[in-house]
């Protein structure tokens, strides 16, 4: 095998490295936004719940 | 207007100053891989690849051996914190796994003339990847968490038994696989060779640090969806009855 296809091996190597990397970051990312997403929009359906039957208590205590 | 606590200031400069120093590591290692490192005399620069091979195994041995421990300890505790760092550190140990499955055909083809032979040290590596990915996959047996951790745990501790026979593989076996470390003796690296894998160990161990740090909160966000799921279908419950 040539120099020139060897270093096509070794450049390929090092590619792989990186993009294995990049991907795993990347794919933390995505995946932290989603369940910060999914975080705050439970939040605030529990919320609303809460200020619900809240409002239904008083309603009946009054 | 409160003042930050010490120990959050310092997670917080870490998590800044972390990253700055992966990537400074990261190209201090290809300086020396590429410019500094001499090139070997029988496989020349195809040999190179080893300075992003071997550091990754290495510190690969390291994130599963973090697992090992974490998994003891959820045993031990059942405090859901150490299934979170055993599940970030098998994580971060399975990319680095991957890397030295991918990385090792690609320096064999030029050298070996084939990409995968089933020698010891590449099916014991193999073998390695497989355990762990099940650590992952088997959590999704059950929907029971205490259960889904505790099958985890049992396999992060079963499955580091395959590390030291990976370690001493290429000794007791004797494949192709040529030894990376040398117990005692001489013949092993040339210095400046040394200084470009050290500089490799370097980078991945920061770069483990620094997935660590993300995924471990990461990791506490998923128990706190969790409970706000269960809470929610609590009061869907309450609210339909």
């Amino acid at each position: 095998m040539d120099e020139a296809t060897k270093f096509w091996y070794l450049f390929i190597a090092y590619d792989i490295v990186w993009l294995l990397i990049g991907g795993y970051v990347v794919w933390l990312g995505v995946r932290q936004n989603r369940i910060q997403r999914q975080i705050e929009r439970l939040r605030a359906l529990l919320g609303e719940e809460e200020d619900d039957r809240a409002e239904g208590t008083a309603g009946r205590a009054s | 207007m409160t003042r930050p606590s010490p120990a959050r200031s310092a997670a917080r400069a870490l998590r800044l100053l972390l990253p700055v120093a992966v990537t400074g590591l990261a190209v201090g290692t290809l300086y020396l891989a590429f410019f500094h490192a001499a090139r070997e005399r029988v496989m020349g620069d195809i040999q190179r690849i080893f300075y992003f091979h071997a550091p990754a195994g290495l510190v690969c041995f390291f994130a599963f051996f973090v697992t090992f421990l974490a998994s003891i300890a959820y045993l031990a505790t059942r405090r859901p914190v150490w299934d979170i760092v055993g599940r970030a550190s098998t994580e971060a140990g399975l990319l680095l796994c991957s890397i030295v499955l991918l990385t090792g055909p690609l320096w064999a083809r030029p050298v070996w003339g084939t990409y995968w032979t089933w020698e010891a040290r590449l099916t014991t590596t193999l073998v390695l990847w497989l355990i762990y990915a099940a650590y992952l996959m088997v959590r999704r047996y059950t929907d029971d968490p205490d259960q889904q951790a505790r099958f985890a745990a049992v396999l992060g501790i079963v499955g580091f038994l395959d590390v030291p026979i990976v370690y001493w593989s290429v000794r007791v076996w004797r494949g192709h696989h040529p030894l990376v470390l040398k117990v005692s003796g001489g013949g092993g690296l040339e210095q400046s060779m040394q200084h470009a894998f050290l500089g490799g160990v370097a980078t991945y161990v920061a770069l483990y640090a620094c997935l660590m740090m993300l995924r471990v909160p990461m990791g506490r966000q998923e128990e706190e969806l969790r409970w706000l799921r269960e809470r929610a279908a609590a009061m869907r419950d309450a609210g339909s009855r």
